[in-house]
C-alpha cells in the first residue's frame, strides 16, 4: 500500500540538509536545530509507519520511475515492513540523539551548516538503503552513505591526512562496490529481477544456475566487507576516526557500518544459496574479529581503541551471519548501536572535556571531573564486555549459542573451534574495554588544564543511550526473534538459564574485566612481565598485523607500478607513434603536391580538364 | 512521409545562420564590447536552437506510445544518388540534444580566449551545425560530409586560440582524423556502386541511404570485414578508443577551455553514435564477429585511461584520459546485442558530454585563478573558491557515477546488460569504477583539500554571475537526469533496438517508398 509517510521518512532529511546549510549560513545556531527537527519528523513517521506494521504486512512508496523502460523494470522503489523498521528505528532514534548531542560538540565550528547539511544527507541515504525495494536503489544509500562518508571524514580539509583519510575509506568501500555490481548483474540476468523481496523467494532464486549462485553470495559480501570493515577491506575505518566524534558514533559505529550485515540479511536467500558462502563469511569474520581485538588492546587513542573494537563486534555479527542465524545478527546490530554509539559519544564528551587530547595516556582520573560521562561510558563498557543484564549480553550471548549448531556441512566439524575462539575474543573485548575505562577514568589525571564535564545537550543524549545500553537487551531479548520472522527465517530458541544461565554467560566478560583490573589496577608490576613474555604479541598488535603494508605492498604499489608502466611505456610509444606517422604522412602528402604543383601551365590546364571531365561525367545523366 | 514541422534541418540551419550573423559587421565593428553583445547573439541562436529540438520531443511525448522517428529528404545531387536526407529519432535526439546542451553552455560562459572576438561564437555556432549534421544524416556520403566538416570549426579555433602548443596539436588531430575517414570515404562509394551494381538505385544512380543500404543484405561476410574494419577505424580515432587516441591529450591541452568543453563533449559521441546507427545495420555479421573484440577494446580503454590518469598531475590530461576510460564504457555498450547495454551506452555518451564538458569549464576557472594546471601548484582551494569547490564535487561525484547522477544509469545498463554477453570484459570494465574513484579523488584533494598553496599568479576571482549559472543548469541537468531518466531512455531505447537487429527486420516499408 503506498503510504506518504513512508516517502516522508525519507524525504524530511533532504529538506532537512539543504535548510540547515541555507539558513545555517544566515544564522549558524539555526543549523543544528533544523537538521535535529528534519529527523526528528522521520523519527516520527518511522514510528508511525511502525505501529502500523501489525495491521498489514509492509508499506511501498514509488518516489520515481527511475531505470525503468521498454521492458526493465526497476523503479526508485522503498518498502517498509520490519526488518526496515528494525534498521529505520536505529538509524533515526540513535541518528537524532547524535544530532542533538552534535549541536554541543560542534557549537564552536564555524562550518557548522556543512556539518549538519552532510549529517542529514547521510541520514537519509543511510535511510534509502534501509528501505530500498531493489537492489539498485539500495545501492543508491550504499553510495550514498559512502559519499557522506567520505565528505565527513574530511570534513576537517585542511589537513592533508585528513583528506586522505576519505579518500581511503571512499577507495576501499568502492573496491566492495565492484562485488555489489557483479552481483547485480548477475542476479538480473539470471532471476530477470533485482526485486529484494522476489530475490528471498525460492522459486525465483531457483532460477540462478549453481555455478554463479556462489559467486553472486561472494560478490554480495565483498560489497559488504568494504561498507561493514572487514578483512581485508577493514583498514579505513581506524583511519576514518579523524572525523568528528559524533560522525564516528553516527557512521563509523552505530549505523553505516552494519549496512553490510543489513544487505546479508535482506538477501540471505542468495547468501545461503551455496553452503560455501557462509562458511567464507563465518571464516573471514572470526579472523577479523580476531585480528581487530588483538590491535585494541596496545592503542593509546581512545578512539582509535573504539574503532577496531567496532571492527570486531562488526565481525561478531557476520559470525551470526555465517552460521544463518540473520536476526540474531540483527539483533547485535541494534545493541551494538546503542552501546558503541554511547561509548563514541562519552568519548567525545572526554576528548571535547580534555581540549582535544584523544590520547589515553595524557587522561587519567576523569571520573572525578567528568561523573556522568563517566557512568555512561561504565554502563557501555559492561555491556560491550558481554556483563548480564546489560544489553550486550544477550546479543552476544544468542551468537555464542548460534554457533554451536549449524546446518551449514563446512563448518559443522568445527563448531567447538569456532565457539572457543568467540569466546576468546569477548575476553579479549572485555579486557581491552575495561583497559579503555582504567586509562580514561580511574587513577589521576596526567594531561594539561582541567578538564571539565561536557553540558546538558550532550550529557542527555548520551545518558539516555546509556540507559538503553543497560536495559535495551533484557526489554528486546524475549521479543525481537519472534519479530523478524517474517521477513528473515527463523532461529532456534535458546534458554535463557536464568540467574545461574546469567552467570555462567557473563562468565567471559566478567574474566577480561578481571584480567585488566589485576593488570592495570591491582598489580601494576604483572604487566610489565607480561609485556616481556609477550612482546612479539604487542609489536604485531601495535603494528595493526600489518595489514596496511600487505596491502600496500600486494595492491596499491602493483596497481601504482603499472599505471606508470602503462604511461611511460605504453602511452608514449602511442604518442611517439603517432608523432612519427604523422610526419611520414605529412612528408608524403607534401610531396605529392610539390610533385603536382610544377609550376608549368600546361599542367595545371591538363587538371583542369580531367577534373572537369570527371565532373561532368558524374553530373549528368549520360548513360 | 509527412514533413516535420519546425523541418529538421532548421536544427543545422539555425546555428549555421546564427554563426553568419556573428560574422555581420556590427559585431567586429569595435572589438570587446560588440564580441560582448555577440555572445548574447549566440546564446540567443543556441537557446533557439534547444527550443526546436524541445518541439520535436514535445510533440513525440504528447502522444503515449509514439515512437519518435521524423524524416526529412530534399535531392541534392540526384545524379550520385546523393541524397539530403535527415532523420530525428531517439537516437539521434539523444545527441542531438547534448549537441544544443553543450553549444548552449560553452556560448553561455562569459570568459573566452583572451583574443577572440566575434569569430569565437561563430566557430563555435558552425561546430554546433555541423555536429548536428552528423548526427541526424542518413545519407552516407552527407554524413561524411558532416564528419570532416565538424573538424574544421574546432581545428581553426584551436590553432587560432590554443596554448603555445598549438599548430602541432592542431596538425596532429588533423592528420589523425584524416587518416581514419579516407578509407571510410573509399568503404562509402564501394556501398553506393555496389548497391547501383545490384540494381538498386536512387533516382538511376548510386545509393548511400543508409536504411535501405542495410535493408539490401548484399554483403558477403569479407565485404562486411574490409568495409566494417575501414569504418571502424575512422571511428576509433574519433570517439578515440585506445591506441587511436594520440591526438586526444595534445589537443585537450592545448584547446581553449570552451573549445576543451566542446570537443570533449561532443566530437568523440560521434564515433559511438555512428556504430550504432551505420555500423550495426550495414555489417550485422561483422559486429556480431567483432562484438567481443570491441568489448574487449572498451574494458581495457576503461582500465588503461584509469590507469594514466592516476598518473597525471596536469588536471586537463587527467580529463583527457578520464574521458578515454569513460568512453571506454560506451564502446563496451554497444559492442553487443543487448537493448539495455546499448541504450545505456548512449545515455553515458549523453552523460559524459555534460558531465566532462562541465568540468573541463569549471577547472578553467580554477586554473586561471591559479595561472596553473599542476596539483604541485594547486591545493587547499576550497577556502578560497567555494563555489568552484562545490560545483567542483558535484561534478567528480558525477564523473564517478554515484547513483543519482546521470552517469550511473549509462555505466549501470552498460555493465548489467554487457554482463550476459561478455561476463569477463564486462568484470574488467568494472575495475572502472574503482580506479575512477582513485584518480577523481585524488585530484580533488591535490586541488582543494590540504593548505591554500600560496600561488603567485591570481587572476580572477570564484565562479559567479552567468558561470555560475551555467554550472547550476548543467548540474540540474545531471541530477535530473540520473532521477528521472525514464523519458529519455524511452526514447532511445526503440531507436537503438531497431538499429541492432534491423539485420532480423529489415524495414521494407522505406524501401517500397523508394521504389516508388
Amino acid at each position: 500500500m503506498e503510504d506518504i509517510r513512508l516517502a516522508l521518512i525519507v524525504i524530511a532529511p533532504l529538506i532537512g540538509a539543504v535548510a540547515s546549510y541555507v539558513f545555517g549560513r544566515v544564522a549558524p545556531k539555526l543549523s543544528g536545530g533544523i537538521a535535529s527537527a528534519a529527523v526528528a519528523v522521520s523519527l516520527f513517521n518511522v514510528v508511525s509507519l511502525w505501529q502500523g506494521l501489525g495491521a498489514q504486512e509492509s508499506f511501498s512508496f514509488i518516489l520515481s520511475s527511475w531505470l525503468s523502460f521498454a521492458d526493465v523494470q526497476l523503479p526508485l522503489e522503498i518498502y517498509f515492513d520490519k526488518l526496515s523498521a528494525v534498521m529505520c528505528l536505529v538509524v533515526t532514534g540513535v541518528g537524532l540523539l547524535i544530532h542533538l548531542y552534535s549541536i554541543g560538540y560542534m557549537a564552536e565550528d564555524e562550518s557548522r551548516p556543512r556539518f549538519f547539511a552532510y549529517l542529514n544527507l547521510f541520514i537519509a541515504s543511510m535511510l534509502i538503503l534501509v528501505l530500498g525495494k531493489s537492489l539498485p536503489v539500495i545501492f543508491i544509500g550504499w553510495e550514498g552513505v559512502g559519499l557522506c562518508s567520505y565528505l565527513l571524514i574530511g570534513f576537517w580539509y585542511t589537513n592533508p591526512d585528513f583528506a586522505s583519510a576519505g579518500r581511503k575509506a571512499f577507495v576501499m568501500n568502492r573496491i566492495g562496490d565492484l562485488g555489489f555490481i557483479v552481483a547485480m548483474a548477475i542476479l538480473y540476468h539470471a532471476c530477470g529481477t533485482l526485486d529484494v523481496i522476489a530475490l528471498s523467494n525460492p522459486k525465483i532464486l531457483a532460477r540462478i544456475p549453481s555455478d554463479l549462485g556462489y559467486i553472486a553470495g561472494i560478490a554480495l559480501f565483498l560489497a559488504a566487507t568494504g561498507k561493514s570493515a572487514q578483512l581485508p577491506l577493514f583498514t579505513w575505518l581506524p583511519d576514518a576516526m579523524a572525523g568528528p566524534t559524533p560522525v564516528s558514533a553516527l557512521i563509523h559505529a552505530a549505523t553505516m557500518v552494519t549496512a553490510g550485515i543489513y544487505l546479508m540479511a535482506r538477501m540471505f536467500g542468495v547468501v545461503g544459496l551455496d553452503p560455501l558462502v557462509p562458511a567464507i563469511i563465518l571464516w573471514t569474520a572470526l579472523a577479523t574479529s580476531a585480528v581487530a581485538a588483538l590491535i585494541a588492546i596496545s592503542q593509546n587513542d581512545i578512539k582509535k581503541v573504539l574503532a577496531y573494537s567496532t571492527v570486531s563486534q562488526l565481525g561478531f555479527m557476520f559470525l551470526a551471519v555465517g552460521v544463518g542465524a540473520y536476526s540474531v545478527a540483527l539483533f547485535h546490530v541494534v545493541t551494538h548501536a546503542f552501546f558503541k554509539a554511547c561509548l563514541f559519544m562519552s568519548a567525545g564528551s572526554v576528548i571535547h572535556g580534555c581540549h582535544h587530547e584523544q590520547d589515553m595516556r595524557r587522561m587519567g582520573g576523569l571520573a572525578r571531573s567528568m561523573p556522568l560521562t563517566c557512568l555512561s561510558y561504565g554502563a557501555a563498557t559492561l555491556a560491550i564486555a558481554g556483563i548480564a543484564p546489560f544489553a550486550g549480553y544477550f546479543s552476544k550471548h544468542a551468537i555464542l549459542e548460534s554457533l554451536a549448531h549449524t546446518p551449514n556441512i563446512y563448518l559443522h566439524s568445527f563448531s567447538g573451534v569456532i565457539g572457543l575462539a568467540a569466546t576468546a575474543i569477548a575476553i579479549c573485548t572485555a579486557f581491552y574495554m575495561t583497559r579503555s575505562f582504567i586509562l580514561t577514568f580511574m587513577g589521576s589525571y596526567r594531561g594539561e588544564g582541567h578538564p571539565h564535564e561536557a553540558p546538558m545537550i550532550m550529557t542527555a543524549p548520551v545518558l539516555l543511550l546509556a540507559a538503553l545500553s543497560v536495559a535495551g537487551g533484557l526489554v528486546l531479548n524475549p521479543v525481537f526473534f519472534h519479530y523478524l520472522e517474517g521477513p528473515l527465517p527463523p532461529v532456534q530458541e535458546h534458554a535463557s538459564g536464568g540467574v545461574i544461565g546469567f552467570i555462567f554467560g557473563s562468565a567471559p566478560g566478567l574474566f577480561g574485566i578481571l584480567a585488566a583490573y589485576t593488570l592495570f589496577v591491582l598489580v601494576p608490576t604483572l604487566k610489565d612481565q607480561v609485556r616481556k613474555v609477550l612482546w612479539i604479541g604487542e609489536k604485531i598488535s601495535a603494528g595493526k598485523f600489518f595489514v596496511d603494508e600487505i596491502l600496500e605492498v600486494t595492491v596499491i604499489a602493483p596497481v601504482r607500478a603499472l599505471s606508470v608502466v602503462v604511461t611511460q611505456v605504453l602511452d608514449r610509444s602511442v604518442s611517439l607513434g603517432s608523432g612519427e606517422a604523422i610526419g611520414g604522412i605529412s612528408r608524403a602528402v607534401g610531396e605529392l603536391t610539390c610533385r603536382a604543383t610544377t609550376g608549368q601551365v600546361s599542367t595545371y590546364v591538363l587538371w583542369i580538364f580531367a577534373s572537369a571531365a570527371l565532373l561532368l561525367y558524374v553530373f549528368l545523366p549520360v548513360r | 512521409m509527412n514533413a516535420p514541422w519546425p523541418p529538421i534541418s532548421s536544427l543545422i540551419i539555425v546555428p549555421a545562420l546564427g554563426a553568419l550573423g556573428c560574422l555581420a559587421p556590427w559585431f567586429s565593428a569595435k572589438f570587446d564590447k560588440n564580441a560582448r553583445v555577440c555572445r548574447l547573439w549566440a546564446i540567443a541562436v543556441s537557446v533557439f536552437t534547444l527550443v526546436i529540438l524541445a518541439a520535436f520531443a514535445g510533440a513525440a511525448t504528447a502522444t503515449p506510445g509514439y515512437v519518435l522517428g521524423l524524416e526529412e529528404v530534399h535531392p541534392w545531387i540526384p545524379s550520385l544518388g546523393i541524397s539530403f536526407h535527415l532523420k530525428l529519432d531517439g537516437l539521434s535526439f539523444a545527441f542531438t540534444l547534448l549537441t544544443a546542451v553543450v553549444t548552449l553552455a560553452v556560448v553561455a560562459w562569459p570568459s573566452r580566449p583572451a583574443t577572440a572576438g566575434a569569430g569565437w561564437y561563430a566557430l563555435l555556432l558552425v561546430g554546433e551545425a555541423t555536429v548536428m549534421g552528423a548526427f541526424l544524416a542518413t545519407d552516407l556520403v552527407l554524413f561524411y560530409v558532416f564528419f570532416e566538416a565538424m573538424l574544421l570549426p574546432v581545428l581553426g579555433a584551436l590553432a587560432l586560440w590554443g596554448g603555445a602548443a598549438r599548430l602541432n596539436a592542431a596538425l596532429k588531430f588533423l592528420v589523425y582524423t584524416m587518416v581514419g575517414s579516407a578509407l571510410m570515404f573509399l568503404s562509402i562509394l564501394y556501398l553506393g556502386w555496389h548497391a547501383q551494381s545490384m540494381g538498386h538505385t536512387l533516382g538511376g544512380n548510386f545509393l548511400f541511404e543508409i536504411t535501405t543500404l542495410a535493408s539490401l543484405k548484399m554483403l558477403t561476410s569479407s565485404e562486411q570485414l574490409a568495409l566494417g574494419l575501414a569504418f571502424l577505424l575512422a571511428f576509433a580515432i574519433k570517439i578515440p578508443m585506445v591506441p587511436f587516441h594520440g591526438w586526444l591529450p595534445d589537443t585537450y591541452r592545448e584547446a581553449p577551455h570552451g573549445l576543451a568543453a566542446f570537443t570533449a563533449a561532443l566530437l568523440g559521441k560521434v564515433g559511438i553514435y555512428a556504430i550504432i546507427r551505420f555500423m550495426w545495420p550495414l555489417f550485422p555479421d561483422f559486429m556480431a564477429q567483432a562484438g567481443v573484440y570491441l568489448a574487449a577494446a572498451g574494458a581495457i580503454a576503461v582500465v588503461y585511461g584509469a590507469l594514466v590518469a592516476m598518473t597525471q598531475k596536469d588536471l586537463r590530461s587527467l580529463l583527457a584520459y578520464s574521458s578515454v576510460s569513460h568512453l571506454g564504457f560506451c564502446v563496451l555498450g554497444v559492442a553487443g546485442v543487448s537493448t539495455m547495454a546499448m541504450t545505456g551506452a548512449v545515455f553515458q555518451a549523453v552523460s559524459h558530454g555534460i558531465v566532462t564538458a562541465a568540468l573541463f569549464l569549471t577547472v578553467g576557472v580554477i586554473t586561471d585563478r591559479q595561472g596553473a594546471r599542476d596539483f604541485d601548484r594547486l591545493g587547499g582551494l576550497a577556502k578560497a573558491v567555494p563555489v568552484s569547490a562545490f560545483f567542483l564535487m558535484v561534478f567528480s561525484v558525477a564523473a564517478v557515477a554515484l547513483p543519482l547522477t546521470s552517469s550511473f544509469v549509462g555505466e549501470f545498463l552498460i555493465l548489467v546488460g554487457s554482463w550476459k554477453l561478455f561476463p569477463i570484459w564486462t568484470g574488467v570494465a568494472a575495475l572502472g569504477v574503482v580506479l575512477g574513484a582513485v584518480y577523481t579523488l585524488t585530484a580533488y584533494l591535490k586541488t582543494m583539500f590540504g593548505p591554500l598553496h600560496p600561488s603567485d599568479a591570481i587572476a580572477g576571482g570564484d565562479v559567479r554571475g552567468s558561470s555560475a549559472l551555467v554550472l547550476a543548469a548543467l548540474a540540474g541537468l545531471v541530477v535530473a537526469l540520473g532521477v528521472v531518466p525514464g523519458g529519455l531512455l524511452e526514447v532511445i531505447s526503440p531507436a537503438v533496438q531497431v538499429s541492432s537487429t534491423s539485420s532480423l527486420m529489415a524495414d521494407s516499408s522505406i524501401l517500397q517508398a523508394f521504389k516508388r
